[in-house]
C-alpha cells in the first residue's frame, strides 16, 4: 500500500504485479460508491489477484475522501473522482511501467470509467461490472435508503422530496453514516447532462450479476443502447449473488472467471 | 392478477434480491421486511425490483413501515397497485 498525489489530496494505492509474465496492458480499478465500496471489497481483492496471475499489472486505489484516501466524502464530486482516475492512471503506468492501461470498474465505478473513455481514446479497453447507467436515478436511490433506514427504525421520515430539497439547499443528510450534500449530489444530477454517447473504439466488456436468469429488462435495454454504439463489444450476464449490496457475500467466482476468459481472449 | 399471484412474485423478488436462502416456503404472510432481518440497502434494492418488475412506482406516502412491516402487507399494497393500474 501507498499514497500519491491525487487531483486533490493524497490518495491509497495498491498495485497487483503478477510474479512471472507481465503482460503489455495494465488494468486501473475505479471503485462503486459508499457501502458498495466496503460490500464488494472482499471479491474486488480476488478479482485483482486473479488477473495478476494472468499477468496483468492492478492497480487499485481509493478515490478522494473514502476508504484510505484523505479528503472528506461529502466535499468530493464526481469530476474530482474523474481527475483521480487520471491520477491513478498516470500512478500505474509509473509503477508498472507498462503504457497500455484497461479500466475496470464496479457499479458507480464503471460509470465514472464509461466517462473517462468518453474523453481519452488511449483507454485501452473496459470491463464494466453492473455498471450504474443513470446518475440521477442511482444518487435519488441512494437517498431513498434514509427513508428506509428512518421508517424501519420508527424514526420520523421526511419525503423523498423534501431531503433532496434539504441537499440543493445546503444541508447535509446522512445517509446510513454517509454524508451527503450539494457539491457531491450535484455532481451527479450535472453528470447526466454530459452522460457520454459512447461510440468510442474501445473495447467493451459488461458483466451483469444477479440470481435472476437475465438482467432486469431496464439494464438490458440500456446495455443494448451501448452495444449499438460499440464496434468491440463484448456482454455476459452471470447468475451470482450480487456482492455489492451485502456484507456477507465474499466470491464472485463465475464473474471473476468469465472476466478472465475475455481479457484471455484480448491477448497482449 | 391475483392476490396469490401477486404474493408469489413477491416472494421470488425478495428470494432473488435479498438473500437466495429466503425460499418461499420459510416466507410466511408475516415475514417482517423491513425493521428487523434485513438492514435498509436490502429494502431499499427490494423496492427498486418490486418497481421495475411491476412496472410502478411507490409514493413517498405508501415507503413506510406500514407498507414494508411483512410480507402480507406488502402484497396488499402492492396487489392495491397493480389493480389500480389496469383500471
Amino acid at each position: 500500500m501507498f499514497f500519491f498525489k491525487g487531483s486533490r489530496v493524497d490518495l491509497m494505492g495498491f498495485v497487483h504485479i503478477p510474479k512471472d509474465m507481465m503482460r503489455t496492458s495494465a488494468i486501473v480499478y475505479c471503485h462503486p460508491f459508499a457501502e458498495e465500496k466496503n460490500c464488494c471489497h472482499s471479491v474486488t481483492v480476488k478479482a485483482a489477484r486473479a488477473f495478476a496471475r494472468q499477468g496483468f499489472a492492478v492497480f487499485r486505489f481509493d478515490f478522494n475522501g473514502c476508504g484510505d484516501s484523505q479528503g472528506e466524502f461529502n466535499s468530493s464530486s464526481l469530476h474530482n473522482w474523474l481527475d483521480d482516475i487520471s491520477a491513478a492512471i498516470s500512478e500505474a503506468k509509473r509503477r508498472t511501467r507498462v503504457e497500455n492501461i484497461m479500466l475496470w470498474g464496479v457499479r458507480l465505478g464503471a460509470a465514472l470509467a464509461m466517462v473517462y473513455a468518453q474523453h481519452h481514446e488511449d483507454i485501452a479497453a473496459l470491463v464494466l461490472w453492473q455498471p450504474v447507467f443513470h446518475f440521477k436515478d442511482y444518487i435519488q436511490q441512494f437517498v431513498r435508503q434514509k427513508l428506509v433506514s428512518d421508517f424501519s427504525h420508527e424514526r420520523q421520515s421526511s419525503s423523498l422530496q423534501t431531503l433532496l430539497q434539504k441537499i440543493t439547499a445546503g444541508e447535509t443528510v446522512h445517509v446510513n453514516g454517509y454524508p451527503l450534500s450539494n457539491p457531491l449530489y450535484g455532481s451527479f444530477l450535472a453528470m447526466d447532462h454530459d452522460h457520454p454517447q459512447l461510440t468510442t473504439r474501445h473495447l467493451v466488456y459488461i458483466s451483469t450479476i444477479s440470481n435472476m436468469p437475465a438482467a432486469s429488462a431496464h439494464l438490458v435495454q440500456k446495455i443494448d443502447q451501448l452495444r449499438q454504439k460499440c464496434p468491440s463489444f463484448s456482454y455476459v450476464h452471470t447468475v451470482e449473488e450480487p456482492f455489492w449490496d451485502r456484507y456477507w457475500r465474499w466470491d464472485a467466482r463465475r464473474t471473476i472467471e468469465n472476466t478472465q476468459a475475455w481479457l484471455a481472449s484480448q491477448g497482449g | 392478477m391475483d392476490r396469490e399471484t401477486t404474493k408469489r412474485e413477491i416472494k421470488s423478488l425478495i428470494q432473488h434480491t435479498i438473500d437466495m436462502n429466503l425460499t418461499p416456503d420459510k416466507l410466511a404472510d408475516d415475514f417482517k421486511i423491513a425493521g428487523d432481518l434485513l438492514d435498509s440497502m436490502a429494502v431499499t434494492n427490494l423496492i427498486l425490483a418490486l418497481e421495475e418488475h411491476f412496472g410502478f412506482t411507490f409514493s413517498d406516502e405508501e415507503l413506510s413501515l406500514e407498507t414494508f412491516s411483512t410480507l402480507e402487507s406488502l402484497s396488499a399494497v402492492v396487489h392495491r397497485k397493480l389493480e389500480m393500474q389496469d383500471v
